[in-house]
């Protein structure tokens, strides 16, 4: 499986995530797991003390995106977190991990 | 306006900025305080031989960017004196179409201009059809009061 791409949205009052579209397409051929979410936001606040605790956030994002663990998607090809507009790329899942 | 009315004759409420943030409307029902962004699009459609066409600008930043709640757009058509069916979309359908089905072309200075085109009972955008989005009102069912 290619990398997994994932769109974040800044508002005012935090972060709003979505599956890029070609990617949510491979994941929905491949067989759409149980237990997935369309969207999540989380608010600056929140992502703040959860990443002082727990660390990076954008794991446990797309778990709740793809319904697959973060090591499962790793094997898979990986995945990104992608700043639409800049196209910047915010975290790379497989980088992070070499 | 026309769209407003709609809303409000399904019995949501709607709510417009005072500043200008990007979304045009947000559409309220009352009950359960459920808001959702419209983006309102507006057009003066043009017969063609067999039908109209109709040409939209919308900025590629607003179209590609999740939002929490989602944000959906109305095309709304003009055609001489009367409105044409309106056409209800979520951005992420939206963004799908583009990205999945090349739909629409990205102008230099980042919009993307969609063409709509009715025949008959037909809507298509750039090859793709969008006749099931026209008229449809499913997802905003009318809320008795």
């Amino acid at each position: 499986m290619s990398k997994l791409t994932v769109l974040v949205g800044m508002q005012s009052d935090g972060y709003v995530f979505r599956l890029e579209p070609l990617s949510k397409r491979l994941l929905e051929q491949q067989g759409d797991p149980d237990g997935t979410v369309s969207s999540i936001f989380i608010s600056y606040d929140t992502k703040h003390h959860f990443e002082q605790i727990h660390g990076r956030i954008w794991e446990h994002v797309i778990t709740l995106l793809t319904g697959s663990s973060f090591e499962d998607l790793n094997r898979a090809g990986g995945f990104t977190v992608v700043d639409p507009v800049t196209n910047e790329t915010l975290y790379d899942s497989v980088a992070q991990h070499v | 306006m026309a769209v407003m009315s709609e809303f409000l004759d399904r019995g949501y409420n709607v709510a417009v900025p005072e500043v200008d943030i990007g979304d045009d409307i947000f559409v309220v029902r009352d009950r359960s305080g459920e808001y959702r962004r419209i983006q309102v699009k507006t057009s003066y459609a043009k017969p063609t031989g067999k039908g109209t066409s109709a040409r939209y600008s919308l900025r590629r930043d607003r179209l590609v960017t999740p939002t929490a709640p989602e944000t959906w757009y109305v095309f709304v058509r003009r055609l001489e004196d009367q409105w044409l069916d309106h056409i209800l979309i979520t951005r992420e359908q939206l963004h799908a179409y583009h990205r999945a089905s090349d739909m629409g072309s990205l102008s230099k200075k980042g919009f993307v201009i969609l063409y709509i085109k009715s025949e008959a009972e037909l809507t298509i955008c750039s090859g793709v059809d969008l006749s099931a989005h026209v008229n449809d009102w499913s997802d905003w069912p009318r809320v008795p009061h």
